[in-house]
């Protein structure tokens, strides 16, 4: 190739990843905003998929959850939560990812704005699930775990044994889980995977600033979150979930250049946002499974 | 000073509105407009740029998030200037590095069908961000959006730098799955 057609060939990459970077340009408000609160989140604690990667996540919340135990008993309380939450979060996080399998990881990364070794992160990684060992955690063993951490760290047990789907339909795995609560929400989100790549997202969301008020004025909170803006089409109250309204809002989202996803309201004032690729019957399936005991 | 206060200021046409947004915005979006020319002047006049163009559009727009609305202007007007200077040299900094590895994301050439118009582009990305956990969105964001540094993003969230590493590369190999899927070329 002569130097003319590597510099024609230069010239058109350059054009197309200056193209990528500016289609971000308007991305959503809420996402960014979202992007600036989040070292105000208390904590998070992620699954991924696959068994070894569980079992990685699994010990790093054990462990988290034993050093926070021992943090609290040391300092006397829970006044310090906040501030520990912090470093759980970052054991959490990193372990967890440490933790992921790798095998798809490149030989190198570009990487010039870290400055450390990318050989050294990616042997790191790369050495650190086969240490841990192939042993399955079933559906129920792994809510064990969360519910024993989350019940020691007093956050998000009830959205949690409230929203997460007690069933789910066949043929679906937890991709992952995580859980973070920040000054006015809380938020489980849940993300299953078929093996064909259909997925289904929620994102359940407790405001805790309505918590607050309506405990307060004894009024029923507003609807959920901003999520839905003014355009109420997308949102569905828990009432009036079935398989009928499900497949309208399906059909409704795919008719939208705008809508990405619906919302169901509960009456506890909890959001759930949807959104996926699988089909109407399971995404169903889904939702019925979470939630229940708070629709009256 | 509240953004409802400012924003009543761009309407009353009150100079002072300007002083004020400085004040209370200056840091955040030099930050962003520096992180993508890395040269002080070059910055200084992108951020004047902004405030006149913030000027010129409050009113008859009004921003719901004043600090977001300001901060798109400046990335908009940074990115533009590289543009321009990038024809002239290539310049350095976090922007260069961003956008090589955003090429990592770009579909495959053999997935060629049609030229896929800028908005289509668009609503094909956000649609992507939204399936992402909140946690690799801000990150990519982060990297992508404001043009931060690896370490910056790590201690914004508290993680380590591998993880902001690992998060950032599995996460562009799912833009690019997502893309050659929907079909897309740039």
């Amino acid at each position: 190739m002569s130097n003319m057609e590597n510099n024609l060939s230069s010239e058109k990459n350059t054009q197309k990843m200056e193209a990528l970077f500016e289609s971000l340009q308007n991305v959503p408000e809420e996402l960014l905003e979202r992007s600036e609160k989040g070292s105000s989140v208390d904590r998070v604690i992620v699954f991924i998929k696959q068994h070894k990667q569980i079992c990685a996540a699994c010990v790093a919340l054990a462990f988290a959850g034993l050093c926070f135990i021992g943090y609290r008993s040391i300092n006397g309380g829970s006044d310090n939560a906040a501030s520990s939450t912090n470093s759980v979060q970052e054991m959490l996080a990193g372990d967890a990812m440490d933790g992921a399998g790798m095998e798809s990881f490149p030989d190198s990364v570009t990487d010039t704005a870290g400055g450390t070794s990318e050989e050294g992160v990616k042997a790191e990684e790369d050495r650190e699930p086969e240490n841990i060992p192939d042993v399955s955690l079933n559906k129920d063993e792994l809510e064990n775990a969360v519910e024993e951490i989350v019940g020691n760290m007093n956050v998000t047990k009830d959205l949690y044994a409230a929203y997460m789907p007690k069933d789910v339909p066949e043929d679906y795995e937890f991709e992952s889980v995580s859980m973070s609560k920040g000054e006015k929400e809380e938020v489980l989100q849940v993300r299953l995977l078929q093996e064909d790549g259909k997925y289904i997202q929620l994102i359940i969301k407790r405001n805790l600033e309505t918590k607050e008020q309506e405990t307060a004025s004894d009024t029923p909170p507003d609807s959920a979150n901003g999520a839905a803006g003014t355009n109420r089409d997308n949102v569905l109250a828990a009432t009036d979930l079935t398989m009928d309204s499900i497949e309208k809002m399906c059909t409704l989202l795919a008719a939208s250049e705008e809508l990405n996803s619906f919302i169901v309201e509960y009456d506890d004032g909890v959001s759930v946002e949807c959104e996926g690729t699988a089909p109407a019957e399971d995404i169903y399936k889904v939702l019925a499974a979470c939630g229940q005991e708070n629709v009256k | 000073m509240k953004d409802t206060e400012l924003i009543d200021l761009y309407f009353a046409r009150n100079e002072q509105a300007i002083v004020n947004t400085q004040e209370k915005y200056g840091k955040y979006c030099y930050s962003i407009a520096f992180n993508i020319l890395y040269d002080r002047e070059d910055t200084e006049e992108c951020i004047n740029d902004t405030w006149l163009r913030a000027w010129n559009a409050i009113p008859p727009q009004k921003p719901g998030k004043l600090q977001l609305f300001l901060g798109a202007i400046t990335r908009n007007l940074a990115f533009d200037r590289y543009k321009s200077k990038r024809a002239q040299k290539r310049g350095g900094g976090n922007i260069e590095v961003a956008l090589e590895e955003l090429a990592e994301c770009l579909p495959s050439e053999d997935t060629i069908e049609d030229l896929t118009i800028a908005a289509e582009l668009e609503q094909t990305i956000h649609k992507f961000l939204r399936s992402l956990p909140a946690r690799d969105c801000n990150v990519f964001l982060r990297r992508y959006w404001y043009v931060e540094d690896y370490q910056s993003i790590a201690d914004r969230y508290h993680m380590n730098l591998n993880t902001v590493k690992t998060i950032l590369f599995r996460t562009r190999g799912k833009l690019k799955a997502h893309l050659e899927q929907e079909g897309i070329v740039i």
